[in-house]
């Protein structure tokens, strides 16, 4: 079996210290670039099993856990397009074959075990038996096969496609037996198997989609029991269900209300009546929260990175001693300091610290030294015209950043960074754009530059980034091309070796950190509140989104 | 009587037709793909992408789509929407109305009734204390943002207090912040207009006959006063209800409120075109009726207004 989910490298344990580290920021750098010093080791040691309940206390039935997200849970269907806080509602709701949990070890669920074969094309997937759905059907490989055809199928136009682009065959032998076979060999197939939950096929095909995603039923530890309980913009009230195959679950209720503001799910927490929310606060109020004692806080890294994608085309970014120079010319710690009150660590490449098994910081940095910068442009040929602006054969050091209309939490960085580059002979004007029509007009060379987040790899865990830095892809917002990491990046969903896979995605972190194709600032730092009587929780996590699959586990006590 | 109620009603229809024309060529130009939205970060491949445009219609020229919606509407049938596809259009806006609608009443009836007993009693004893007291509020009402007064209110009343839930409509309980807010500063705008409405007319001749004829001041207020002045605080109410209607928008994100304010701003992020379209068409209906019901109250509390 591989991605085996129980092993923990010394690296990891260093990651982990230093988010539940208490201490102030430049602590938390100093040890992270620590902790970076440690050589990524992956061995399939035994350790402590990735449970949540690491806590002590026998749980405790009863009670509701209430949760609070600031979008509309529009459909109740694992259709939705993957938004956090619907997603939160549907882990409650079903279940997958299995799941990457909050530390991103892949974990079995409605499997047993899966065998793909030496090529890995065929994978074997062995289903547990006396999964009952909500309604009381019993789940089978039938339901697996009918879920994942469903998604596969033209003309259903599902949104989840993408996970099952490679799939060419879904075959159920017998009722606890599922066989998928590839066209091609990929390891990222486990973490798409992980996201797709499993649809109640006679029910499914009865209803139709549209109808189920108002009245869904699944195998998961909560139910819908009154479609009444379920006002889109309002409430998401779930029932613990008796029979679910885990045990049932210890709050009786689940409950998720939608309060869009900020503001608003401050005061719900302060004031004591939700027990958690799904969607981060404005920084001083998650600061002002966890100063004051009643929750337990889990800080974890952003695996999206804040940064500058460049056209790599561009007549002037296409230097790469241009981006290096830009690189050198930007204060990061000061963007950092300034616009995320420190809440965050400076980025080595696309890869964020958080997915630490891949993690290479062992790659070219680049300290903030405005005479570096101007030394390498100058040595590159950019020299200083009479405006000063620096120019080579007629081609102004220049470029035009575009910053997401209203966005006036990254805008400063936009402005900072306006007066850095300057500093060093570079003008970088500044115009705003919609964010649809920035994602759509970067990856075909029609943008110079833009000013976002976006994940590079990493969700779940998994490192792939061929969606984002490969050759042509709809998400390779640099226009960014390198045969090396191409053919890395292929070469990297077909190795069923995990010490060869961290090899290979090291390569591609100390070629994008090498060759810049984006301005990569830092990884914010976000935060993750559970009201102190909420028992049953881990004491670290990598994903504090994917803690949510142990809501089940939890449990209250009396508030001391 | 009739015929120009008739005609009214034919040119609220026409405002209707153009503007649902006007909001689907503002919604067709706006840049950003659905079907993209709909994937959201996950990867996707062209021909996928092109399977969800299809299955939702996207591909489908502007002409099309126009026809097709219309033709829905006629039949009285508003669609299925993109963002939400388990209920129907008309489910979804009138389950959103029915919050906004209850709001709105409740702090429309609620600022009527102190507002135009302030102002009038303001007017009536101006320059007392009691007047500059009401108009400063008024002011400070009128000046102060809605949403920062709501904010205040949850952090004394239900953070510090506990008195209130924080969000919601869950119970009666919840209602009393939201509403109070709606009305402080629909209130401010109501008493300051009453109070200068009752001012001119108190000065009017008539007035002063009725005064010197010896007719008691009561008498005179009721009769004479209170009569005319809310001629043009009636075409105003009119105005106002929209301004309400805008104003939750604002409220029922500060409250978590699942009103048509919450719905239609979804609408427009999801680029859900059906949706926005349906309350446009909604909320535009709701001014051209409230303008004609205004003109109607019109002529009958203002004998002299004869419609034709």
């Amino acid at each position: 079996m591989i991605n085996s989910p129980e092993h923990t490298t010394p690296r990891e344990l260093a990651v982990r210290r230093i988010m539940s580290m208490g201490g102030s920021r430049r602590d938390m750098l100093k040890a992270a670039a620590a902790a970076g010093l440690i050589p990524v080791v992956t061995s399939a040691q035994a350790a402590t099993p990735s449970a949540a309940v690491q806590e002590g206390g026998t749980p405790v039935r009863g009670g509701q856990f209430l949760t609070l997200g600031h979008q509309t849970v529009d459909t109740l269907s694992p259709e939705s397009s993957g938004a956090t806080v619907v997603w939160v509602a549907l882990v409650q709701l079903f279940d997958s074959l299995y799941v990457v949990d909050e530390q991103y070890q892949l974990t079995p669920v409605l499997a047993e075990s899966h065998e793909p074969s030496a090529d890995g094309l065929t994978y074997t997937f062995k289903l547990r038996t006396g999964v009952k759905f909500h309604n009381g059907a019993e789940m089978t490989s039938a339901d697996v096969k009918y879920t994942y055809d469903w998604i596969m199928d033209p003309a259903n136009g599902s949104t989840r496609a993408g996970s099952f682009e490679l799939v060419s065959t879904v075959e159920a032998p017998d009722p606890t037996t599922v066989v998928v076979t590839l066209s091609k060999a990929d390891v990222t197939f486990m973490v798409n198997v992980s996201t797709v939950m499993i649809y109640p096929s006679a029910y499914h095909a009865e209803v139709g989609e549209d109808a189920f995603s108002a009245a869904p039923i699944g195998t998961g530890p909560y139910y819908l029991a009154d479609p009444g309980n379920y006002t889109p913009a309002q409430t998401v009230l779930l029932t613990a269900y008796e029979e679910y195959f885990r045990g049932r679950a210890n709050f009786d209720t689940f409950q998720l209300d939608v309060v869009p503001e900020a503001a608003g799910r401050m005061t719900a927490l302060e004031s004591g009546a939700a027990d958690n929310s799904i969607w981060t606060l404005n920084a001083e109020d998650s600061i002002t929260i966890e100063e004051s004692g009643d929750f337990k806080t889990f800080k974890t890294l952003n695996n999206a990175v804040n940064h500058f994608p460049l056209n790599n085309k561009h007549p002037f970014l296409s230097d790469v001693n241009v981006r290096k120079a830009l690189m050198h010319a930007t204060d990061r710690q000061a963007i950092l300091d300034d616009v995320y009150q420190g809440l965050g660590v400076l980025a080595t490449s696309h890869l964020s610290p958080n997915v630490e098994a891949f993690y290479n910081p062992n790659v070219t940095t680049y300290d903030y030294n405005p005479e570096t910068a101007i030394s390498m442009l100058e040595a590159a040929g950019w020299v200083e015209g009479s405006d000063g602006v620096r120019e080579k054969d007629g081609v102004k050091a220049q470029f035009t950043l575009q910053v997401i209309q209203g966005d006036s939490q990254r805008r400063p960085i936009a402005e900072i960074n306006q007066a850095f580059y300057s500093e060093v002979g570079v003008q970088m004007d500044i115009v705003e754009a919609q964010v649809a029509d920035i994602l759509a007009a970067l990856p075909k060379g029609e943008m110079d530059a833009a000013l976002f987040n976006w994940v590079y790899g990493g969700g779940n865990g998994e490192p792939d980034s061929r969606d984002t830095l490969k050759t042509g892809q709809p998400n390779n917002f640099s226009s960014y091309s390198n045969a090396e990491v191409d053919e890395l990046l292929d070469l990297g969903i077909t190795q069923l070796n995990q010490e060869e896979r961290v090899a290979t995605y090291n390569r591609v972190q100390e070629i994008v950190a090498d060759e810049v194709p984006f301005l990569f600032f830092l990884h914010p730092q976000g935060y993750s509140f559970f009201r102190n009587s909420v028992s049953g929780l881990p004491e670290t996590v990598l994903s504090s989104d994917n803690l949510y699959y142990k809501v089940y586990l939890m449990w209250k006590t009396a508030e001391a | 009587m009739l015929s120009y109620v008739v005609k009214r009603l034919l040119q609220g229809g026409f405002v209707l037709f153009l503007v649902s024309l006007l909001t689907f060529v503002v919604m067709f130009l706006m840049p950003g793909d659905p079907a993209r939205r709909m994937v959201g970060q996950a990867r996707v491949t062209d021909e996928q992408l092109e399977a969800i445009r299809e299955r939702w219609n996207l591909n489908d020229s502007f002409a099309e789509r126009y026809w097709a919606w219309i033709s829905n509407l006629v039949t009285g049938d508003l669609g299925t929407s993109m963002m939400r596809p388990g209920v129907t259009i008309s489910q979804m806006i009138g389950d959103a109305a029915g919050m906004t609608l209850r709001l709105t009443v409740l702090s429309f009836v609620f600022s009527l009734c102190l507002a135009i007993p302030i102002g009038m009693l303001a007017a009536m004893k101006r320059y007392s204390l009691f007047d500059y007291i009401s108009m400063l509020g008024s002011t400070l009402g009128i000046a102060v943002p809605n949403y920062w007064i709501g904010l205040m209110l949850i952090i004394v009343f239900s953070v510090n207090l506990g008195w209130v839930p924080p969000y919601g409509s869950a119970s009666w309980q919840a209602y009393i912040l939201p509403v109070l807010v709606l009305s402080i500063e629909e209130m401010a705008a109501l008493a300051r207009l009453t109070r200068g409405a009752t001012i001119e007319v108190m000065n009017q001749d008539y007035v002063v006959t009725a005064r010197a004829k010896g007719l008691a001041r009561n008498v005179i207020m009721v009769r004479h006063v209170v009569r005319n002045a809310l001629l043009p605080i009636i075409t105003i109410l009119g105005y106002r209800m929209a301004f309400i209607l805008s104003g939750t928008i604002v409220i029922e994100t500060v409250f978590a409120w699942p009103g048509i304010g919450r719905l239609f701003f979804d609408a427009i992020v999801q680029k859900d075109l059906q949706v926005v379209q349906a309350i446009v068409l909604l909320l535009t209906g709701i001014i051209v009726v409230v303008n004609i019901v205004t003109d109607l109250t019109y002529a009958v509390i203002d004998p002299r207004v004869r419609i034709r």
